[in-house]
């Protein structure tokens, strides 16, 4: 197959080999750092959670979330010619929802630098024996794991929007791949415990061992469960296309013990839950440089706000992407309602969109500690 | 030194200061310049509501308003010219600005101090510049991964096939997709309910296209979308943008019966560009399924399209400039044509119908009308138009003789009135004078005349002026015919050889023969036959033979007595029907009556007076199986009539608005050995016996005998069948012995027993659709007679030799397309079966899967009872919703916790 590609194909295949190399060798570098300057991230992280502003957060953005899960579930419902092809599109194609959205990042971000500049404190931040940009690394995972956590109630409207059924195989209680999860989960439990107190680093290397051996088993022991279930179903199907007589037993025995299926296509969640951490990475970023940039929150949140509306108002002009051409195509680029609309929300995986959620937040990463860095010459 | 270097900075700083402000100024003056410039300039014309054609248009206008102030030639109002000058004054100022800022930037980094900035400058310039080409390689060269589940062909939803991706690939060429939505009327008495859904279901299909187009424009040329809303406030307007120079689309989109999408290019260089326009109705592309929506979801309803397939509207694009068949009418009269203007006799719907769906149609007259007795022609409409125009011409000119001489006489007599002597009045009007009991001419009397004749004359005069008006007028209608043409075709004499050659550009043949009109009234059979005797039936044999498919709509020949007429009675066989019987099609002897049809000829035996609206009868069915019912012990034929499973489903999906009905139709039998075994009819009857719904009928023994058929077709030829609920009869009339025609069972020694023509209950069939094999002979005599005429290549004749089978369809009505327009039953049949003939089994309906909205059950599933899974699924949705509610307050709850415990000392 290499020896049958020509010289672009040769260049395209050895610049995303270079491309992955560099990225893996930067997320470990990141790793690194963060584990380098974990004080540094809890304290970030616990800033966050001891904000009364981070619930008010949660409580505006679970509330226009329900009241779209609330429009969602009726059109899920529906009777008569009424209905919604695509949930996730409906979802994300709302106005209500792009106008909180575009709100929440610059909350989330204004005071990471603005407020260490008001109050002093950034000086001393800087005297701490660690790099610039592991600071605005810490800053911006602290923020990301904020917001990660912002969506993660909304799983609980998966069971309805993908009337997810379920089946519990008793006789398999017993069987490797349970056992597996059980285990997993309980040493996950215990990793996790174990991380919580302050203790020597020894012992917190053996704590995040247990971890991740325990998220390991669990993930082995969901894989072999849900292979099962899948060799189960191709073997139903076969028979179903065969035309074999109803009630005849196919000859692949059941062996799995959780049965979980989706009524409706699962493919537009997952890809909507991507888009929107992926959005959110980038808006943070862009949020995390404007505040590096000001003394004042206020003017961080104004600045932070009106640097992400292009990005999001594109969305609703009264423009005719189907007309095609090139002005169009740019539009249809910059424009992040219309990503969820048209791509994530429908199960699509652009790889433009992609591309550009991720380079912009690491460009604006590194404008946020090349300005850190400008303090020390200015 | 050091005074004079603060100096120095001062100075600097103040002109930065300067310059800084003139920039901002200048950057102010512009913004309010080009505001003020807009107000002169006319909206622009941008062919719709989009914002980046206006933006375009717009910044056009002010480009040309700047340059025509700044050559101090623009007239407009002053406010243009305020602006244009703030914003070409603005601008040099703009610019020094910058260049003093660059300067400044310049002077900075090449600072000692200043050398780290100037470092992380270049860093963040190298930054900006790999985002932007990385962005811009990504825009270039992207990956669109469908995770979406996998359809029946094994791909996602937004996934095209390899091979429409491999079609598209070849396209060149930009074409525009125009989607015209126009809720059809509605129909008195619709349900609202069922209007809801047509509506909905427009909808989607607009959305559908929408997505289709987009995933078209990864791999074909540029296609743009435009979206039509006939019930939109600003449809004129958009319509007008639309199909600006583009007079085809709008005849198009004028002449669409219902919701379309057109697919509209123009194709060849810039000296001979040729438009091309196809019209796809929504229904073609995802039909709504009426019955199945009202019924989806235990009764509760859903919207249920048929996906009728990507591949047609994909088809549409890739052969937008498709040669158009030609489908050629062969009738008797001009009256009968497509073209004809009497309602009750035209194919004017026909026509109408198939040049909307790229179809071209001609007339074919095969007897001229003029004289004393129909002579056998072969004209084409323009000629038969030519032929009459003429002779009213040569009528209208001799009736203005008489009256021009009649007019000329009563001047001459108001002349004589006026001014000639009374003896000669008396001498020359005595006969006048006396009738109107005069004997003398007294003044009086003159004037009494003179006002009598003027009053005659101004009336004859205005009948002449009409006259003369009229004859203008077929003169003019007369000289726009291709006169050298038609004359030049009037030349040959040689019949055959005419309808070879009008023939030959044919795609199709269509041969209608009205008969029985839907009132009773009746149009003798075999004037059909006049002008297609032996000769021309040979023409037709040739045209099959060529693999040219021929669709016969024949009437019932039955008909009330009358005297013989020797010029349309003529003895021998119906050539036409001789030709299909070959293949094997055979037209029954009767016609099939309906029970509900007893009360129509109930009412007209009570007198001169009748309802004028005939009874309602039993549609056409669609959902038995013909193949059960005509053959019930023979190998069950391995899949159903393609033509019929497509009238099937539409009629599935149009519910009662299909209700093909066929008044008066005649049986129409099919057998593969082309009637050389009689014995297989029996069977076929025998079957039907057996299965006759309307009770248990004796079947002689000698009915069951069991063909053994030559081998087992491949389908079943019939593909329109009457509802059960009739008989065929051979006398469809009220007569003196039977007023009121009924069904009767026939006496064991009937003559017709064992035959097809044996009178029985239906269903029967009333149409066939066969690909029948072409005889050898046919062939033969195709080739022969081809190269004596030298008019086709040896690669021709050897392509009709390798040819095996040939479509044909016969229809046991002639009326059955006859209307000024179609109503959407009769459409679909016509159209499906011209395409069905042609070969274009893509056009048909197939069994499709279906596209509904998503469901939730959210855990109602397993409950059995309607009802109570409504009641269930209401009760569960509102669970949710509250759940889901109360999750927001559950955060705020926590926050106030939080602020509580930060609150403890």
């Amino acid at each position: 197959m290499l020896a049958a590609m020509n010289l672009p194909e040769w260049l395209t295949v050895g610049g995303l080999a270079a491309a992955a190399l560099i990225a893996v060798v930067g997320l470990g570098v990141a790793a690194w750092g963060l584990f380098d300057a974990r004080s540094l991230l809890r304290r970030e992280l616990s800033a966050y959670f001891l904000s009364p502003v981070a619930y008010v957060v949660f409580f505006v953005f679970l509330a226009v979330t329900a009241f779209l899960f609330y429009l969602t579930i009726d059109e899920l419902t529906a009777t008569g010619p009424r209905g919604v092809e695509y949930p996730m599109q409906y979802f994300f194609g709302n106005r209500i929802f792009w106008l909180v959205f575009v709100f929440i990042p610059p909350v989330l971000t204004m005071r990471l630098f603005a407020e260490e500049r008001s109050s002093g404190t950034l000086e001393m931040l800087m005297t701490a024996p660690v790099r610039d940009w592991q600071v605005v690394l810490c800053k911006y995972t602290a923020a990301l794991i904020f917001y990660t956590l912002l969506w993660l109630p909304t799983l609980l409207y998966l069971p309805a929007l993908l009337d997810l059924r379920w089946a519990v195989r008793e006789s398999e209680l017993t069987s490797v791949p349970v056992v597996l999860i059980m285990v997993g989960l309980g040493l996950t439990l215990l990793g996790l415990v174990l991380l919580i107190p302050r203790v020597g680093t020894g012992l917190r290397v053996v704590s995040l061992l247990v971890l991740v051996l325990g998220v390991a088993g669990t993930a082995t022991g969901l894989g072999m469960d849900v292979k099962n279930y899948h060799d189960w179903r191709q073997a139903q199907d076969r028979q179903a296309s065969a035309n074999a007589p109803a009630g005849e037993k196919s000859d692949v025995p059941e062996k799995h013990f959780l049965a979980l299926t989706s009524q409706l296509d699962p493919a537009p969640v997952l890809t909507s839950y991507l888009g929107v951490f992926l959005a959110g990475a980038m808006f943070l970023s862009l949020g995390l440089f404007v505040s590096s940039l000001v003394r004042n929150q206020l003017v961080a949140f104004m600045l932070s706000i009106a640097a992400s509306i292009p990005l999001v108002v594109a969305g609703f002009l009264p423009i005719n992407l189907d007309r095609g051409g090139l002005l169009h195509e740019l539009i249809y680029f910059l424009s992040i309602p219309l990503h969820f609309t048209r791509s994530f929300g429908r199960g699509l995986i652009d790889t433009r969109h992609l591309v550009l959620y991720a380079s912009v937040a690491v460009f604006c990463l590194f404008l946020t500690v090349r300005n850190l860095e400008s303090r020390r010459w200015r | 030194m050091a005074l004079k270097s603060k100096r120095q900075g001062v100075w600097l700083s103040r002109l930065h200061y300067a310059s800084r402000f003139l920039g901002l100024t200048a950057l102010m003056a512009a913004v309010v310049g080009l505001v003020l410039v807009q107000y002169p300039l006319d909206p622009p014309d941008t062919g719709g509501d989009d914002l980046v054609g206006w933006l375009q248009k717009q910044s056009e206008a002010t480009g040309q308003l700047l340059r025509q102030v700044g050559e101090q030639q623009y007239q407009g109002p002053l406010i243009g010219t305020i602006g244009g000058w703030l914003v070409l004054g603005a601008l040099p100022v703009l610019a020094l600005a910058l260049l003093i800022e660059l300067i400044a930037l310049l002077a900075m980094t090449a600072g000692r101090r200043s050398l780290a900035g100037s470092i992380i400058g270049v860093q963040v310039v190298l930054g900006m510049v790999v985002l932007v080409g990385i962005n811009l390689y990504s825009f270039q060269h992207y990956e669109r991964v469908d995770l979406t589940r996998p359809g029946p062909e094994g791909v996602g939803k937004f996934t095209l096939s390899p091979e429409v991706q491999g079609q598209l690939r070849q396209l060149r060429g930009e074409t525009s997709i125009v989607v015209l939505q126009q809720r059809r009327q509605a129909r008195p008495g619709e349900d609202k309910r069922e209007a809801a859904y047509v509506t909905a279901s427009e909808e989607v299909v607009v959305q559908k296209v929408r997505d289709l187009v987009e995933l078209m424009r990864e791999f074909g040329p540029q296609f743009r979308v435009q979206v039509l809303d006939a019930n939109a406030e600003d449809y004129d307007d958009r319509l007008v943008q639309v199909t600006k120079e583009r007079p085809q689309l709008a005849q198009a989109i004028k002449d669409a019966p219902d919701s379309s999408i057109f697919f509209y290019t123009e194709l060849g260089d810039k000296e001979r560009k040729k438009a091309h326009v196809r019209r796809l109705s929504f229904d073609e592309f995802y039909q709504l399924d009426k019955t199945r929506s009202l019924g989806a979801d235990g009764g509760k309803g859903n919207l249920v399209l048929q996906e009728k397939g990507v591949q047609r509207f994909i088809n549409c694009a890739l052969n937008i400039d498709e040669k158009r068949p030609r489908v050629g009418i062969l009738v008797v009269h001009e009256l009968l044509t497509s073209q004809g203007n009497e309602d009750v006799f035209t194919l004017q719907g026909m026509r109408e119908s198939l040049s909307r769906e790229g179809f071209d149609v001609v007339d074919v007259v095969t007897a001229r009308w003029g004289g004393q007795q129909p002579q056998p022609a072969v004209d084409t409409f323009q000629e038969t138009k030519y032929e009459r125009l003429t002779d009213e011409i040569e009528e209208l000119k001799a009736e203005r003789a008489t009256w021009q001489t009649s007019v000329k006489g009563l001047k001459e007599a108001v002349t004589e009135w006026r001014e000639q002597k009374p003896d000669y009045l008396e001498r020359e009007y005595a006969r006048l004078l006396r009738v109107n009991d005069f004997t003398r001419v007294t003044p009086e009397v003159r004037r009494t005349f003179v006002e009598l004749f003027e009053r005659e004359l101004e009336g004859q005069e205005q009948l002449l002026d009409r006259l003369t008006k009229t004859l203008e007028d077929t003169e003019k209608e007369r000289s726009a015919l291709n006169v050298d043409e038609a004359q030049m075709q009037r030349r040959m004499t040689d019949l055959q050889a005419k309808l070879r050659q009008v023939l030959d550009g044919c795609d199709l043949l269509f041969i209608p023969r009205l008969t029985i009109r839907p009132t009773g009234q009746t149009i003798t059979y075999n004037i059909h036959r006049l002008g297609l005797d032996a000769p021309q039936a040979a023409v037709i044999r040739g045209f099959l033979a060529e693999g040219k498919p021929v669709l016969a709509a024949f009437g019932p020949s039955n008909e009330q007595p009358r005297r013989p007429d020797p010029v349309i009675d003529r003895p021998g066989e119906d050539e036409i029907e001789q030709v299909l019987a070959e293949l094997g099609i055979r037209f029954g002897k009767q016609t099939v009556l309906y029970t509900e049809q007893t009360r129509d000829f109930a009412s007209r035996s009570g007198g001169l007076f009748q309802s004028a609206r005939p009874s309602d009868i039993p549609p056409l069915d669609f959902e038995r199986s013909p193949a059960e019912l005509l053959r019930p012990q023979a190998p069950a034929p391995t899949r159903p009539n393609a033509l019929r499973e497509s009238l099937r489903l539409t009629s599935q999906a149009l519910g009662e608005q299909m209700g093909l009905e066929l008044r008066y139709p005649r049986p129409v039998y099919f057998d593969a050995e082309g009637g050389k075994r009689a014995l297989r009819y029996t069977g076929a009857i025998g079957g039907v016996l057996a299965l006759a719904p309307t009770g248990p009928l004796s079947v002689p023994p000698g009915l069951l005998v069991e063909p053994q058929p030559a081998k087992t077709p491949k389908e079943t030829g019939v593909f329109l069948l009457t509802a059960a609920d009739s008989w065929n009869d051979p006398e469809p009339f009220p007569t003196q012995d039977r007023r009121v025609p009924r069904y009767q069972r026939p006496k064991d020694d009937d003559p017709t027993r064992g035959t097809p023509d044996e009178m029985r209950r239906g269903p029967f069939p009333v149409g066939v659709a066969v690909e029948a094999e072409i005889p050898e002979h046919w062939k033969e005599s195709f080739v022969v007679g081809a190269a004596a005429g030298a008019k086709v290549s040896a690669d021709y004749t050897g392509r009709v030799r390798e040819r095996r089978t040939v479509r044909v369809a016969a229809i046991g009505h002639g009326g059955v397309f006859v209307d000024p327009t179609l109503n959407p039953a009769r459409e679909e049949l016509l159209l499906d079966t011209c395409n069905w003939l042609l070969g274009r089994d893509e056009q048909l309906n197939r069994p499709t899967p279906t596209w509904s909205y998503p469901r939730v059950q959210l855990g109602t599933e397993g409950v059995a009872d309607a009802k109570a899974q409504a009641k269930r699924l209401e009760k569960n949705r509102d669970t949710w919703k509250l759940g889901v509610v109360l999750m927001p307050f559950f955060f705020l709850f926590l926050g106030c916790v939080v602020l509580l415990a930060r609150g403890v000392r």
